[in-house]
């Protein structure tokens, strides 16, 4: 595995794009709260965090670090993780504020951490190889 | 550039799939009906009639809709929300109809076995329906599911509920079928008996008519209904005990933190009741905070008293039309559909 010039630059996109989606996320969720009638949920509320913390700040770092950069795979195996757990935080602060709960909401923690999981395995164990995306 | 192709393809069908799934979790969750059978029934037990398991209606709600058609609709239950706002011509109590033993006017009810008087007062920039219940046996006080069924996203006006029902007066009971767990007891029949939590505390109706709050982490649903328990809410907080306020000043449902419309029932003694609303989210009406709710319903006497689902399921039902104005969908003034009601039946 090798970094370029290109490779950076891609990440520094990635972290722009990332930053964006939170800052989207920020707003939903300020406009979500502001209509539920003063009732609060942490879910809602953090839920730019996980497109911020899990997506922008690994990204950033990668591209101002000499690291190796993830391989598409593992960018694949991230970004669905992220997904996964940005729609699930999203959904539980939803049903939260309603005041109701689902037994499938866990299915999104699960996968999601599942999905960010393997998108480090791969991210570690190929790290000796360069594969293309 | 076909690797990125399979993983953009990738990509595409996992943003699909997450797509749908959450679609099918939100109609679950809002939108699709279910119905389910009542684990036991104490006074009517599940018939099985061809292979299939009939889902036991409450014993009040078979003996009161038994011949009566389901004349309300949604488009009656308008009317009557829009006749909430005349609680002015509600409190002179004009009209008045009598017939075989019952007095009836705007605020008031009377027969042989059920004497209700309604007032509206204003509390901490709130307008409060008080409905005053006495009654001689404790079977005038019942609970009614939506559609007679037990189930999840069954809803029905409370309005539309109480007039299948024959009720003189109705609030709105505690929502079961927004949770998948707490204990349902209605009309002695056990619903559900899985436990919200063990802090979760309960409103338990005897068949004696007394009430008293129970922690579900105590005492298991099979218990109380082997201990004659007629009627358990499971939502809460229990607002007033042996007539001592039982919530902080910082006590809210969930994580709500702000005044809201409220519903809670109360015992001030045997076979004397109140349920009392509070209308919230508007102008007119701010709206209570939990301990206001308390301190307010321990101005009224009761020993015990117990917070329903509020927001805007919050609906009082008076002599055929709702007189408080509920607010769903927001601060918009229109009634919610919930899944079950508390009311006086006749």
């Amino acid at each position: 595995m090798s970094t370029s010039v290109s490779d950076h630059r891609r990440m520094r996109f990635l972290a722009r794009r990332y930053l964006l989606i939170s800052f989207f996320c920020l707003i939903f969720s300020c406009i979500y709260e502001a209509f539920s009638h003063g009732v609060r949920s942490g879910f809602m509320i953090f839920l730019f965090l996980f497109p911020l913390l899990l997506g922008a700040v690994p990204a950033f770092l990668m591209s101002i670090a000499f690291v190796p950069v993830p391989s598409a795979a593992a960018r694949c195996f991230w970004h669905a993780g992220i997904a996964a757990l940005s729609v699930g935080s999203c959904l539980s602060g939803i049903l939260e504020i309603y005041g109701t709960t689902s037994p499938y909401v866990w299915i999104y923690w699960a996968v999601g951490s599942l999905l960010l999981l393997a998108g480090a395995l791969r991210y570690f164990l190929t790290r000796g190889s360069r594969s293309g995306g | 550039m076909k690797t990125r192709r399979r993983y953009r393809l990738w990509g595409t069908m996992y943003a699909v799939a997450l797509i749908l799934f959450t679609a099918y979790v939100l109609l679950d969750t809002f939108v699709i009906p279910r119905s389910y059978a009542a684990v036991q029934d104490s006074t009517i037990q599940s018939e099985t009639s061809g292979g299939e398991t009939e889902i036991s209606v409450s014993a009040a709600g078979a003996s009161d809709t038994s011949g009566a058609e389901n004349s309300a609709d949604d488009s009656e239950t308008a009317d009557n929300s829009e006749t909430s706002g005349t609680s002015d011509d509600a409190d002179t109590g004009k009209s008045s109809s009598t017939s075989a033993g019952v007095t009836a006017t705007d605020t008031s009810y009377q027969n042989d076995g059920v004497s209700i008087t309604l007032t509206t007062t204003r509390y901490e920039d709130t307008t409060v329906y008080v409905a005053d219940i006495t009654l001689s046996s404790t079977e005038a006080l019942k609970t009614a599911l939506a559609k007679d069924t037990y189930g999840k996203n069954l809803t029905e006006k409370t309005s539309v509920m109480a007039e299948e029902h024959s009720a003189v007066l109705a609030v709105n009971g505690d929502y079961y079928g927004a949770q998948n767990r707490g204990y349902v007891i209605r009309n002695g029949t056990l619903y559900r008996d899985t436990a919200a939590s063990s802090d979760q505390e309960d409103l338990v109706i005897g068949s004696d008519g007394s009430f008293s709050i129970i922690k579900e982490g105590d005492v298991t649903a099979q218990e109380l209904l082997n201990e004659g328990a007629w009627q358990v809410f499971s939502f809460g907080p229990a607002l007033v005990e042996d007539g001592s306020i039982s919530v902080g000043t910082d006590t809210e449902v969930d994580k709500a933190k702000t005044s809201n419309p409220r519903t809670a029932i109360g015992e001030i003694e045997p076979l004397h009741y109140v349920m009392v609303v509070a209308d919230g989210r508007t102008e007119e009406s701010a709206g209570l905070s939990l301990y206001e709710f308390a301190e307010f319903l321990q101005n009224l006497g009761v020993a015990t008293a117990y917070n329903l689902d509020g927001g805007g399921s919050s609906t009082m039902y008076f002599n055929g039309q709702v007189i408080n104005n509920p607010t769903s969908g927001g601060d918009t003034i229109s009634e919610r559909k919930v899944s079950d009601i508390v009311y006086v039946g006749v």
